[in-house]
């Protein structure tokens, strides 16, 4: 069954192309990877799924429903949900506040849980305040922790692993298979440890799809991909396309 | 006590209980206390180290606070300032000082449940002597309805390796018209922090001045503020640093959030009269920061239900 299914969506901004009819279907339980260099359009999608923004052309189907049009609140009372590339601070608000009204829960045996989860400790962060005194990476751990509680449909996890120390990368790769247990991950990354956890993968340039497929496949060359992906020739063959390029 | 203060006295604990302050610890006697309706004292109790008088003056009272020295004072000392009836004047001239080495948390609450037309001004003389400290916690509980008008003034002299911790809270009720106007002189290696927290809604008025002079070397002093306005509210803050001596520090940070019609500004001063003395500002005015509001509701929270998380934690 498609849990999320994107139909032709299109972003235009003040004139200029971000992404041009874009399609995808994400399975249950599936990790779809949504993969492309920096500035082909990623995080423009995950805000256009998300309801930040309003699509210019297309559709968003949320288990069957038409959420086009829906506001963001609504979208994630249907079980999307999204955790940003760089998360936001708050001041004044504990990490225990946090997880509290993510997760919809006071139950502090899940709170814990969760944090033990993404690998922190709950003694040293659950009276901690989610603003600036926290590192980049440990503020993706407790949004990822977030998300975990709220036991979403679909997850959009953007570049989740950025700033994730080596240590912690296990523990957050784990995280993303417990989610995807539950409902499905829509996984935007650069990171090969991140592509293999991945069930089907999405290549993006330039705005545009190139292809959906195996995972391993498309990451052995879609860094060379991207450099062509406006002629479909010499994409066919991309490393030695690129190789002749540069010598 | 007559039967009339008493309830009096019982009508105050009452409302303080209600707005989470802690009314058991002063009908208790668990520490030092005094209770004021108008300009009338219904309670007081000193202790062993920290001594409390007052005296009658024009509209209100003449307090007098002293720590004696060396004494660290367990528990808070409660001040409650009251006006049960609707409408009049009330003036509190205090006199705190916190003697040598000595420690004390003293909490003011700030009581008018049922103005219609009040006037509260406060002017206090505090002086914290060599190596003291003072907590100072100030909250108002105002009706939200009706017209008050408040004017907290003090003057404190913070001597050498003293601590003075000011915090002023006005966040239930409507504010209607603040005029804060706080000036610390800090000695010799001696530490402030002023931290003010208003909700300012419909047509509020808050203007709130604090300046702290660095007079001694190695002073240290913080002013922070953080307003929040909806409505019509409006809001003036100044924050005055002036650096006299060598290698003294100060910063002042002021966040201002405006939502509807409000309008807000701030205005820093910085005065250096040293190379060595370091002062900084920050001052942000804006809208409810929008990515704040996205994150929050993209875990199904309404937008009204995300901008009240987000002022209640920014004015915690």
């Amino acid at each position: 069954m498609n849990l999320l299914e994107v139909k032709d969506l299109s972003l235009v901004i003040d004139g200029k192309t971000i992404f041009k009819e874009v399609n995808f279907k994400i399975l249950k339980g599936e990790i779809h990877a949504l993969i492309g260099v920096n500035g082909c359009g990623k995080s423009s999608i995950a805000s256009v799924l998300m309801g930040l923004v309003s699509p210019t052309k297309g559709s968003i189907f949320l288990a069957g429903e038409d959420i086009t049009n829906l506001s963001i609140t609504d979208r994630a009372k249907r079980g999307l949900t999204l955790a940003w590339q760089e998360p936001t601070r708050f001041e004044g608000i504990s990490v225990k506040q946090y997880l509290e009204l993510s997760g919809k829960t006071k139950d502090m045996i899940q709170i814990r849980n969760a944090l033990n989860t993404v690998g922190l400790l709950p003694s040293l962060y659950l009276s901690r305040k989610v603003d600036k005194s926290l590192s980049g990476g440990e503020r993706k751990r407790i949004e990822l922790a977030s998300v975990y509680l709220l036991k979403p449909k679909i997850a959009i996890l953007d570049e989740i692993d950025s700033g994730v120390d080596y240590v912690a990368i296990e523990k957050v790769l784990e995280t993303i298979k417990t989610i995807s247990s539950k409902g499905s991950v829509l996984l935007i990354t650069h990171q090969d440890e991140f592509l293999k956890i991945a069930d089907v993968a999405t290549l993006i340039c330039n705005g545009i799809v190139l292809r959906t497929g195996n995972p391993n496949e498309i990451s052995k060359y879609y860094k060379y991909e991207c450099a062509f992906c406006d002629d479909e020739e010499r994409r066919k063959n991309p490393l030695e396309e690129f190789l002749n390029v540069t010598g | 006590m007559s039967l009339d203060r008493r309830k009096e006295f019982e009508m105050l604990m009452d409302v303080l209980g209600k707005e989470g302050g802690d009314s058991e610890a002063i009908k208790e006697n668990l520490g030092a206390s005094m209770v004021l309706n108008k300009d009338e004292v219904i309670h007081v109790n000193s202790t062993k180290g920290v001594i409390i008088t007052s005296e009658k003056i024009q509209d209100g009272i003449k307090a007098h606070i002293r720590v004696v020295d060396n004494h660290k004072e367990e528990k808070p000392v409660h001040l409650c300032f009251g006006m049960l009836p609707k409408e009049g004047r009330q003036v509190i001239e205090s006199v705190i000082i916190i003697g040598k080495n000595a420690k004390v948390k003293i909490m003011s609450h700030c009581i008018f449940p049922n103005a219609v037309n009040i006037e509260h001004i406060m002017d206090g003389k505090l002086i914290i002597e060599e190596g003291g400290e003072l907590i100072y916690e100030e909250e108002h509980f105002h009706s939200d309805t009706g017209k008050i008008k408040v004017v907290p003034k003090f003057e404190a002299i913070v001597e050498k390796k003293a601590k003075f911790f000011n915090n002023f809270y006005l966040k239930k009720g409507k504010v209607g018209e603040l005029y804060i106007d706080y000036h610390v002189k800090l000695k010799e290696s001696a530490v402030t922090e002023l931290t003010t927290k208003i909700y300012g809604k419909e047509d509020d008025f808050i203007e709130t001045k604090e300046k702290i002079s660095l007079e001694g070397e190695n002073a240290r002093g913080l002013i922070l503020g953080r307003i929040v306005l909806k409505d019509r509210a409006q809001s003036k803050f100044i924050g005055i640093t002036e650096g006299l001596a060598p290698n003294t520090r100060a910063h002042v940070d002021c966040t201002e959030i405006i939502m509807d019609q409000a309008k807000a500004s701030a205005i820093p001063e910085i005065i250096s009269h040293h190379p060595s003395s370091k002062l900084t500002h920050e001052a942000a005015i804006g809208q409810i920061d929008q990515k704040q509001l996205q994150t929050l509701m993209a875990k199904g929270l309404t937008e009204d239900q995300a901008i009240e998380i987000i002022v209640n934690g920014i004015l915690s």
